[in-house]
């Protein structure tokens, strides 16, 4: 029983604590969690005038956790989704970045990342957070 | 060695198009190598009428498999050239390439897209993504709904506009343009021009990620020539059927198309259906059709079940007008059948997945269904399908 918990316990502290970024200087504030998905899942880019340019990122576990949580989908679905997107001529969200690129991207205005809280640097402020 | 056939072509139209390749563009690539074994030798199984080989007691190649490009320049951050063409066994039963869809994009970055030029016409969920197996689950989309109109692109206009009300999204489509097309009869060997002027279409998506409805409506007239068919109307005129001949004769036809979707993704279940209804008043029928898909989602494989039905709004196989000719074109129409797959999907990775399928069709009525039929009993088809989608 011990040993369960202590699993248990351990798969807890080793997940991410996901939450969604963008630079400190940007106008966007806090989104609901359905608006974090539309840009997404490409149904918008437009956040109260703004347009906002979400990327991926490489890290696998992140990714997946970002899917399961986030998005609701499984890591396949989004892949399955992203193909959609790529071969029915609309704009794609480009392909995941390493993390020095999400750093480099996150320098834009309205460019939104998922990252590890643990991660989270002065320059950017946190536009959504998994309760 | 049609097979081998296949591979070859697919191979020199893949080293001929990328040889135009150029920093400039960018250049992706999708396929399907798929193979499917139907035990009844009385039916002919295919894909959709637009296929005169399949499946007919021996495993086929030809149903499924095809190989895509995929090209796009970026002109600027708000033009965009788009271009998309495929390798695929046709109605003649020769593989050969076509340019499925290409056109001029404008994205406003007002939520307002443009697009001109030749663009896939969107009566289904899926109209836009037919050839992308691995953004599919199914192998093959059910035939009930999907097969009821007979071409899938047109020429002309669209306009698509997105944005969000609360926590709801929403994407309005308008279409407008025109098409012409070879549309075979494969039971009476011949083919016919189609030509479709003045179309134009609706649709309406909306919910949420885990819920979605859509709405379509597409109007057109259409015209479907041939000597033939020329020949019998004209003879039905001067023997005095004139009356038959307005009935039955396809020329500049106000018909419609209108459908309706329900797709669920919540907690791992998935769920679709779609319902369509095509009106085309002529001898080209009535049809409408549903399909229901279940599935459960374990990560990386996705087992399901479909229930699929299509039935004629006015049974065409006992026509009875008292001109066999005519009565020959009617029965030639029966698209009644019902069908049931269980099937599943699994991702190996980021650019590829398999798919094996089991589905059991009954058509309905001599000469029914969308698979090719010789008029010989028993009318049900097992059929057994594999696929190997890839995307690059």
């Amino acid at each position: 029983m011990k040993f369960i918990v202590s699993l248990l316990l351990a798969i807890h502290l080793l997940s991410a604590q996901i939450v969604v970024v963008t630079n400190k200087n940007s106008q966007l504030n806090l989104l609901q969690k359905e608006i974090v998905q539309y840009l997404y899942l490409a149904k918008t880019d437009k956040v109260e005038s703004l347009k906002v340019k979400p990327i991926l990122s490489d890290d696998k576990n992140l990714h997946g956790e970002f899917c399961n949580t986030i998005l609701s989908k499984s890591e396949s679905e989004y892949n399955s989704y992203w193909a959609r997107l790529v071969f029915t001529g609309r704009k794609p969200i480009e392909k995941r970045l390493e993390w020095n690129e999400v750093v480099k991207k996150l320098q834009e205005l309205n460019t939104i990342a998922y990252i590890d809280k643990k991660d989270l640097r002065e320059e950017w402020k946190i536009i959504y957070e998994e309760n | 060695m049609k097979i081998k056939c296949l591979f070859y072509k697919i191979g020199i139209f893949l080293l001929t198009t990328t040889s135009v390749y150029s920093s400039e563009f960018d250049i992706k690539t999708f396929g399907t190598i798929g193979g499917v074994y139907n035990d009844n030798h009385n039916y002919i199984y295919r894909k959709d009428i637009f296929q005169k080989d399949g499946s007919s007691g021996n495993l086929s190649f030809k149903t499924d498999t095809l190989i895509g490009l995929q090209t796009s320049l970026t002109i600027s951050e708000k033009f965009s050239l788009l271009l998309q063409g495929i390798v695929n066994n046709d109605y003649n039963d020769e593989v050969k390439p076509k340019i499925d869809w290409g056109y001029l994009k404008y994205d406003s970055g007002e939520n307002i897209i443009f697009k001109v030029g030749r663009i896939r016409t969107p009566y289904y969920k899926n109209s836009d993504n037919l050839n992308v197996g691995y953004s599919n689950l199914m192998i093959r989309e059910s035939v009930e709904v999907y097969g009821q109109v007979p071409f899938s692109s047109y020429n002309g206009i669209e306009a698509i506009y997105s944005n969000i009300i609360d926590r709801y999204f929403y994407t309005l489509q308008a279409n407008y343009g025109k098409e012409e097309l070879t549309v075979p009869i494969h039971s009476l060997n011949q083919k016919a021009t189609v030509e479709v002027d003045d179309l134009y279409a609706l649709n309406l998506t909306f919910g949420t990620t885990a819920l979605q409805a859509r709405f379509t409506y597409l109007n057109a007239d259409i015209t479907a020539s041939s000597l033939s068919l020329e020949q019998l109307f004209g003879g039905l005129r001067a023997f005095g059927l004139g009356d038959l001949a307005d009935r039955y004769e396809f020329k500049d036809t106000a018909s419609e198309y209108m459908g309706i979707g329900l797709f669920l993704d919540y907690n791992n279940i998935i769920f679709s259906t779609e319902c369509g209804h095509r009106k085309i008043p002529s001898f080209f029928a009535n049809v409408h059709g549903y399909y229901a898909t279940l599935g459960y989602s374990f990560d990386e494989f996705i087992p399901f079940i479909t229930y699929a039905k299509s039935k004629m709004d006015v049974v065409t196989y006992k026509a009875n007008t008292g001109v066999a000719a005519l009565d020959a074109l009617l029965q030639a129409q029966n698209l009644a059948q019902s069908s049931k797959t269980v099937g599943a999907k699994y991702y190996i990775n980021e650019n590829f997945d398999i798919k094996f399928q089991y589905e059991h069709v009954i058509p309905k009525g001599d000469y029914g269904s969308y698979h090719l039929s010789s008029g010989q009993k028993p009318q049900e088809l097992n059929a057994f399908s594999f696929a190997l989608d890839f995307i690059f």
